[in-house]
């Protein structure tokens, strides 16, 4: 069938210059990776911190404490920054896939197309009900439980949202449901992937053509009519474990983020005297009690996280914990896997080894993970050494309702647990967003040279049209502008207008 | 039903929703930074504060604008994705401008927004120009994806071993004949359906004594003078149609739309001259509200209808639909059924909202205890 489809194609006219096509992923590789860091700034506030609005809304309407009343339509004021920001560069990020890399519109028009249909759903939801809940605030103040609902369905518009798009992004790690057709042709160490549902020579005509010919093949319609029939479950990737287990790392890492930036903007109100004690009191222990919870929970979906890259993705693995070439013991790790302090991992002279390995994929993925092995070893154990920090800190909030916790607090930090959260706020926020930054620089680094792992690489899917420095530049600084734009927003709304020692909204 | 059927009904549906609303954000974005700069100008406030006032609809608007321009690539992208590759090839620079106009214009209008009062005027101004150059810039790029998909000018069409393939043929798609008269024609267009209807929000507001007559006179002017370049334009990208998609226009011409729209333009101009008359003023402006609306969605929708079975026109014939719809897979119904239920839903919702926000309990400027969190 491949051959086929080579004697179709007219090869002669337009074949892959590799060099040029690595050029221009490389360039674009830049401004993709600000433009989805940009848009994380603000998404995350509109991922995760519903959860903590919400609460401050459902305790002040149990407890009928007004002032968690106003601590939620506060807090839920930078929804009108944060979603705006985020819709903005969420819709340039979509643009800039299907444009710059413009050979993914393969990939949206097959796998992609449920759970993104699917995103559109949640994304109207999530943008009007945004604007209801902010709009309704006071109107419905007789009516808080109508209220918190609206609220809720922010929260399912947002995360369903989430869900989606990281869906597509497992499928791009773990592309479930390919069966053995991976570790079969193009890297033997990868299992089978899920079911069988994507149809083999489908996919081995559109790697093949797409590594010879780059993206300009998908200019024709015709191109397309070989691939069919593609899936006969168009479902697959949002049913992936990949897909689950990095919807619930995300969402946890997403509001363990946005709960120590705000319970560290309330304790920079009370270290600077702005406000009533007892009012930022409360709202710093919903707060970080928000980000506390999370960061217990985090261990167990980061395991789950690091027990699929093992499976899946073995060259990465490796990288990530710093398996030198000829492999080695690591006792934590063998323990977690399985179960005794004595396995040997054997490194990537031993992927090299296996048979099939020496396809050229196999040899340049091999090669990636190896040169990028200092980096992602880096990234990886940042995030890991932030997330045991955060565990400590949220083990030391309990020292508020426990005493023998409290009492620990006291003798190992010198404070009182009151304090310790002051001061921990801000090591927490640092510490969550760091670990979210180097968690996803080590997931999308890893993943080179593949787009798709094991099935596209990045000079496959990339616009046909040079991408200039200029070019890059151009779009850089807007994204660098939407940034500064969103960030002075945030500061516009809670910094500037903090007046010392004056009460709160009456 | 099929991927085509779906396909077309997926696109049509979305494409008409977004259409309505960028038309208000590009109208928005030329009349208020031109009501600040008129108001400074002629040390007159009221337009400054009438300005202000238009911005805050402008920014809620904006919002629903962006999502359906979501909606229309997943779509494209899920539905016809190889002529969505088509376009993003061959108007790869286009396209780029566009999405560079979307960044200016969203970042200078939440930064036009938040500093009213903030900022020295000229400085303001300067913001507010940058507000209307992105958005002017979103229809530069977007057009030459219908001045192509009406003459592929800067597209060659190869057909090779049994595969078509679309690809660019080095000549800039800007000197597309259809292009700057769409270009034009959408540009005036949009601001002359905007200035109706904020005409008449503008007799409202005055009647209720808030703003005085000010404000009135110049939005007819602007509406007079938007009226007539719209016919204008019209008229030559009709002419250029003629000339260069023959199919289009027999289509249009078959069924009278072309005419009807002629006619509808002409009265488009006849209720803005109306507009100057003291008494009939409101019901001109209401009606022009709609006429203009109705003239625009009329014309486009006509447009769009009139290439069909093809797709892309070339000439007296073209590419049918049926050859650029996704064949990878059976896209489930159910996908695009809920997609439309929600946006139906979530449409009254965000009416209903904008109703709460400035019918029932308008916002008020906040208090300076409001701002102390």
């Amino acid at each position: 069938m491949t051959q086929l489809f080579f004697s179709l194609l007219p090869i002669n006219k337009i074949p892959l210059d590799l060099s040029s096509a690595w050029k221009n992923a490389n360039l674009a590789e830049y401004m993709t990776i600000l433009g989805i860091y940009v848009h994380a700034v603000f998404l995350v506030f509109a991922v995760g911190f519903p959860i903590v609005v919400l609460a401050f809304e459902a305790i002040g309407t149990i407890k009928k404490d007004n002032d968690y009343i106003k601590l939620a339509k506060n807090a839920s004021k930078i929804w009108g920054i944060s979603f705006a920001a985020g819709a903005v560069t969420g819709t340039l990020v979509e643009f800039g896939l299907v444009v710059v890399w413009s050979g993914s519109i393969a990939l949206i028009a097959s796998m992609a197309a449920a759970p993104l249909i699917i995103e559109l759903y949640a994304f109207i939801i999530e943008i009007v009900l945004i604007g209801t809940y902010l709009t309704t605030f006071d109107v419905l103040k007789n009516h808080r439980i109508i209220h918190m609902l609206i609220g809720f369905g922010v929260l399912f518009g947002s995360n369903l949202s989430a869900y989606m798009i990281l869906a597509v992004n497992a499928w791009m790690q773990v592309p479930w449901g390919t069966g053995n057709f991976v570790g079969q042709n193009i890297l033997p160490w990868v299992p089978t992937m899920g079911p069988d549902v994507v149809n083999s020579k489908s996919l081995g005509i559109l790697a093949t053509a797409l590594s010879n010919y780059g993206s300009v093949v998908l200019a024709s319609p015709n191109a397309f009519q070989l691939l069919a029939p593609f899936t006969t479950d168009p479902w697959i990737a949002i049913v992936s474990p990949e897909a689950i287990i990095t919807y619930i790392h995300n969402l946890l890492a997403t509001v363990i983020d946005t709960s120590f930036i705000a319970a560290s903007y309330v304790s920079y109100k009370i270290l600077k005297g702005y406000g009533k004690y007892e009012y930022n009191l409360k709202a710093l222990k919903v707060t970080f009690g928000a980000g506390a919870i999370a960061s217990i929970l985090q261990p167990i979906a980061g395991d789950q996280q690091g027990r699929l890259l093992y499976e899946f993705q073995r060259n990465i693995f490796y990288a990530t914990e710093g398996i030198g070439p000829n492999g080695g013991y690591n006792p934590i790790l063998s323990f977690l896997l399985y179960g005794n302090f004595n396995h040997y991992f054997r490194g990537f002279n031993y992927l090299e080894s296996l048979p099939g390995s020496n396809n050229p994929y196999a040899q340049m993925t091999i090669q990636a993970s190896m040169t990028y092995e200092p980096w992602l070893h880096f990234f990886y154990y940042t995030m890991v050494i932030l997330g045991v920090v955060l565990f400590i800190l949220a083990i030391a909030y309990f020292g508020l309702y426990i005493k023998l916790i409290d009492r620990l607090v006291k003798a190992i930090f010198r404070r009182s647990t009151e304090r310790f959260l002051i001061y921990g706020s801000f090591i927490g926020a640092f510490s969550g967003v760091v670990a979210s930054i180097s968690g996803w620089a080590a997931r999308e680094m890893g993943r080179h040279p593949w787009t798709i792992y094991g099935l596209v690489t990045y000079p496959e899917v990339i616009t046909p049209h040079p991408i200039t420095i200029w070019f890059t530049i151009i779009i850089m600084v807007i994204e660098l502008a939407i940034l500064f734009a969103g960030l002075w927003g945030f500061y516009m709304i809670y910094l500037k207008n903090l007046k010392k020692n004056t009460e709160v909204v009456e | 039903m099929s991927n085509l059927e779906w396909g077309l009904i997926g696109i049509a549906f979305t494409f008409f929703a977004h259409y309505f609303f960028v038309t208000i954000v590009l109208g928005l974005s030329i009349l208020i930074p031109i009501f600040e700069i008129w108001g400074r100008l002629k040390k007159n406030e009221e337009n400054v504060a009438f300005a202000r006032k238009l911005t805050s609809y402008l920014i809620r608007v904006d919002l629903f604008a962006g999502v359906l321009a979501t909606w229309l690539t997943v779509f494209l992208a899920g539905y016809w994705p190889s002529l969505l590759f088509t376009a993003t090839d061959t108007l790869f620079y286009p396209v780029s401008i566009a999405i560079v106009g979307i960044m200016i214009a969203i970042v200078s209008m939440a930064i036009y927004w938040y500093t009213w009062d903030k900022m020295k005027p000229n400085t303001h101004i300067v913001v507010g120009l940058f507000m209307m150059i992105g958005a002017l810039l979103v229809p530069l790029g977007m057009s030459s994806i219908f001045a192509t998909i009406d003459y592929p000018y800067g597209v060659k069409v190869e057909t090779v071993s049994g595969l078509t393939l679309f690809l660019p043929n080095n000549q800039s798609v800007f000197l597309n004949p259809v292009y700057w008269p769409l270009v034009l024609y959408t540009w005036f267009i949009s601001l002359t359906v905007t200035s109706f209807i904020v005409t008449v929000y503008a007799q409202n507001v005055v009647k209720k004594g808030e703003f005085g007559n000010g404000i009135i006179r110049l939005t007819r002017s602007i509406t007079l003078i938007s009226s007539v370049l719209s016919l204008i334009f019209m008229i030559i990208l009709v002419n250029e149609i003629k000339s260069y998609s023959q199919y289009i226009y027999t289509a249009m011409q078959g069924n009278y739309s072309l005419m009807i729209s002629e006619i509808l333009a002409i009265i488009m101009l006849v209720l803005a001259i109306g507009l100057f008359s003291r008494n009939l003023i409101y019901p001109m402006a209401l009606v022009g509200s709609i006429a203009s609306y109705f003239l625009m969605m009329y014309f486009e929708i006509e447009m769009n209808i009139s290439r069909y079975p093809y797709i892309i026109v070339i000439g007296k014939s073209g590419i049918p639909a049926s050859d650029e719809i996704n064949p990878l897979f059976n896209i489930p119904a159910i996908l695009p059924e809920a997609a439309l239920l929600t946006f139906v839903i979530m449409l009254i919702t965000f009416l209903a909202t904008l109703y709460i926000a400035f019918i029932m309990f308008p916002v008020k400027r906040r208090s300076k205890a409001d701002e102390i969190l």
